[in-house]
């Protein structure tokens, strides 16, 4: 299994833990990435607020290459893959966009969770699990762009999304029910509503706290980025100290795997998982 | 859509072009749309209203609110609608009017945010934070706001002190030439 490896800009910057699981996991489970030569910024939430060209331009630019190495390209970046699949859709729908920028659709465009989901991989997770999560409960927090636009990411389910559950599940942990699984923390207020973010995402973790979890596990860089870095200003602002650990699936996926790199991404984290990882004997 | 365009309304928004006006004119006001809404509490006009607007033909009243630069472009509007209205899908094309005609953004730092997010692309291909940042506090003069978080993510390894560039910057230049953005 091989495939083109685009790894957007927040997985060389915020979400480097996100890069170096996904790329050591895929390893472990006999996936090959190969990494898209030159890439460029797909425009992430910004192009689309802008400029309707950029909204497309930008990732057409890097589809192109893609299709002319003719593997489907991997976007582990929940953000980077909602905007090449819709720049990629826009332009086939559209016959002007077309002559502009030929594209054939000839390859698939994957988020994180359809490589991770693939029938052969899930099984592969499931038979390589040397070390099983037991006992270790998280909810599982796809947030919006796994899930939405629909007709873009076109999920199992837009309401309940049950794939990153079920990846869960084949590491052997206990994956509770709880009501926020796409609701949205944010994400694009970061740097300028963080009034606004802070309190969309407390309410992420305050029901995380409430249905016991002991981790939140994502596969967004956004809704990592805001969900762990904020929650010493959440405690600052609330009072409480907040302790929840936010991970990204892969990073679950390689302590089963028994990676030896999981605890240099743990070292990443702003709230450390590993104090919680460890009372679990799973580190 | 609005064939006619609102009494009070200046015309200088562009109405939605046809394909979306004719889903937009479906909406029959169920209030789906806002009572999934995320921020709809912190809006002057929630979802349905400002869909509602556009019908009508007030398009001046959706870009002169604080509610265009507060949409998340989350997405759960149009996920729930029952008639496939996708609010952003309303409000981008407007968003593209206000800052490409240089209209009033009532000092929202949200367009600010986003005009220097692209100002980074252009300059390196791929994102860098430092530059992004300090681009973004100077031209909204927020100079000491995340100032410890900023230091942990340095030292975390998470902020690089040097860009990392696009090979082919030139062909992002370009791209950047033939958009509506200066
Ligand atoms: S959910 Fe759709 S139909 Fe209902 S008010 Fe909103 S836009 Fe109109
Ligand atoms: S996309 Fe905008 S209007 Fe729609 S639910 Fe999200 S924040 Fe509200």
């Amino acid at each position: 299994m091989e495939f083109t490896y685009y790894p957007g800009c927040s997985l060389k910057g915020s979400a480097q833990e996100l890069d170096e699981s996904f790329r050591s996991v895929s390893e472990k489970l006999g996936v090959t990435l190969k990494e898209l030569p030159d890439w460029a910024c797909c425009g992430a939430s910004s192009a689309h607020m802008v400029d309707a060209y950029l909204e497309t331009a930008l990732p057409a630019r890097d589809l192109i290459t893609a299709e002319r190495l003719g593997r489907d390209v991997v976007a582990p970046c929940a953000g980077c893959h909602v905007r090449m699949k819709a720049a990629s859709m826009k332009i086939l729908e559209d016959a002007e966009l077309s002559r502009q920028f030929p594209l054939r659709g000839g390859i698939r465009i994957m988020s994180g969770i359809d490589m991770l989901h693939d029938a052969d991989v899930i099984k592969r997770i499931r038979e390589r699990s040397a070390k099983p999560l037991a006992g270790l409960k998280v909810v599982a927090y796809y947030g919006c762009l796994a899930v939405r636009p629909v007709e873009v990411v076109d999920p199992d389910d837009p309401e309940n999304p049950k794939q990153m559950d079920e990846v869960l599940e084949a590491v052997g942990a206990e994956v509770l029910n709880w009501p926020y699984k796409t609701d949205c923390c944010g994400g694009s207020l970061a740097l300028t509503r963080t009034d606004l973010v802070l309190k969309l995402s407390q309410k992420l973790i305050d029901m995380a706290i409430a249905v016991g979890a002991d981790a939140m596990v994502t596969l967004c860089p956004m809704c990592q980025a805001n969900l762990d870095t904020r929650q010493a200003d959440i405690s600052k602002l609330s009072g409480r100290n907040y302790q929840m650990p936010v991970l990204y699936l892969t990073e679950l996926i390689g302590v089963a795997l028994n990676d030896s790199q999981a605890s240099h991404w743990f070292e990443k984290h702003m709230v450390s998982p590993k104090t919680m990882l460890a009372s679990k004997g799973l580190i | 859509m609005p064939q006619t365009g609102y009494a009070t309304s200046s015309g200088k928004v562009t109405a939605p072009q046809a394909d979306l006006a004719s889903v937009i004119n479906q909406c029959y006001q169920c209030g789906k749309c806002s009572a999934g809404c995320p921020v709809a509490t912190e809006m002057d006009l929630m979802p349905h209203q400002m869909v509602r607007l556009a019908v009508l033909g007030d398009l001046d009243r959706i870009a002169a609110s604080k509610s265009i630069w507060l949409c998340l472009t989350c997405h759960t509007c149009g996920a729930r609608c029952p008639n496939g209205i996708d609010v952003p899908a309303l409000l981008d094309p407007i968003r593209h009017q206000i800052l490409r005609d240089k209209m009033d953004t009532k000092g929202s730092p949200v367009p600010i945010f986003h005009k220097t997010f692209m100002d980074t692309i252009k300059t390196f291909g791929r994102v860098y934070e430092l530059f992004l940042i300090g681009m973004y506090k100077l031209r909204t003069k927020k100079y000491f706001d995340d100032m410890e978080l900023g230091m942990q993510m340095f030292k975390k390894g998470k902020l690089h002190l040097l860009p990392q560039k696009t090979g082919s910057l030139s062909e992002v230049k370009q791209v950047f030439k033939k958009s509506g953005l200066k």
